[in-house]
């Protein structure tokens, strides 16, 4: 079961490499938006969707549209991962 | 409210993709208040359901089920069949509504990955959602119907991708409809002009509406109550006869909607090129 921020960050390091056209095997810097790595619109709510997804976790829209990079998103979701823990617990 | 269509949807279950908001919230409530058991798919987990429920409770229908279930994947939608089969033997309607896909800034920005994902969710669920409802129940809906828009007719900015999806959408409901023809159900698409939701301002920005409206009038933007009720008025029974077809609902705008209309109107809005004084004067002969 993903608990530490770092397996969040691999788990939307993996769809943003999946999703995003051309940075496959590439360094994804996490302070980077990923708009900034090239993602159109459709490519984030990809990444955000499909990590949702495995994390189990949905995150409101509202909260989402404040991001500003991958970092936030991570935070954001292993947050959520935590809650969902703690509630279950 | 007239009794037959009560009669005809009461208890029956109608499927809405994209359910949750805008056009697809619309249909929702108006079957629901004609007494359909409706279920609302979609993706983000983001809506209010205690308040959609209490919207449902208002108009005095029966509480909707709210599933998250990602229109483009298989899986999700055979999940969604599944549950609608525990509390129903047959479906009564499907609503692809959901649409989901790039909007480019240039002719640069369109790449082969976002256009097959952009058919995935918007194009592809119309076919699925058939598919899926055959294999559970056994038999077809007895309405499919699809939400398009005027895209495939006319250019609008950025909306290469969408405006693909909906073509396909559309050449699907004609060739389902004639490969279909010996079983009971009836598949059209509603192509209506654009409809003010929060998925407009996100795909043409917030200047679009205020610049439809100065420039062509209120009437321009249709609301999601209208579509509901086209898509009601093809699920009531009285429209059985009217299969295959792209049903265009734009209030009559949509002849006028050019540029000479706006020539005509040149004056009022200030878009003379010439001024009073480059204008020939006209001789009496």
């Amino acid at each position: 079961m993903i608990s530490t921020r770092e397996e969040v960050l691999a788990v939307v390091r993996r769809h943003l490499a999946d999703t995003v056209e051309g940075i496959e095997g590439k360094e994804i810097d996490p302070s980077k938006s990923m708009k900034e790595l090239g993602a159109n619109s459709l490519d984030i709510v990809e990444v955000v969707s499909c990590s949702m997804r495995e994390l189990k976790v949905k995150v409101p829209r509202a909260e989402l549209n404040k991001l500003t990079n991958i970092d936030e998103l991570v935070d954001l979701l292993h947050r959520s991962v935590q809650e969902k823990a703690s509630a279950a617990s | 409210m007239p009794t037959f269509l009560k009669n005809k949807l009461e208890g029956k279950a109608v499927v809405i993709t994209g359910g949750t908001d805008g056009i697809g919230r619309a249909c929702g409530l108006l079957f629901a208040r004609h007494g359909a058991h409706v279920y609302l798919t979609h993706r983000w987990g983001s809506a209010d359901e205690d308040a959609l429920r209490a919207e449902f409770r208002a108009v005095g229908g029966q509480e909707p089920v709210i599933v998250e279930a990602d229109a483009s994947l298989d899986d999700d939608t055979d999940a969604l069949m599944q549950t609608i089969r525990k509390d129903h033997d047959a479906l009564e309607a499907i609503i692809s509504n959901v649409s989901f896909a790039h909007v480019s800034k240039s002719h640069e920005d369109l790449d082969k990955k976002s256009f097959l994902r952009s058919l995935g969710y918007s194009a592809w669920p119309f076919v699925g959602y058939l598919q899926s409802a055959h294999k559970t129940f056994g038999k077809y809906p007895r309405y499919a119907i699809g939400m398009s828009s005027r895209g495939p007719e006319y250019f609008l900015p950025g909306y290469d991708f969408v405006a693909a999806s909906k073509t396909v959408m559309e050449t699907f409901c004609r060739y389902l409809t004639a490969d279909l023809l010996s079983e009971d159900i009836r598949i059209n698409v509603v192509r209506a002009n654009p409809v003010e939701t929060r998925s407009l301002e996100a795909t043409f920005g917030p200047d679009f509406a205020p610049f439809c409206k100065k420039y062509y009038g209120e009437g321009f933007f249709v609301a999601p109550e209208e579509v509901a009720a086209s898509a009601l008025g093809l699920c009531s029974g009285l429209m059985d006869g009217v299969k295959g077809q792209v049903l265009l609902l734009d209030r009559g705008f949509g002849f006028a909607d050019n540029v000479v209309r706006l020539f005509s109107q040149r004056e009022q809005h200030g878009l003379s090129v010439l001024t009073p004084q480059d204008r020939p004067v006209k001789e009496n002969t």
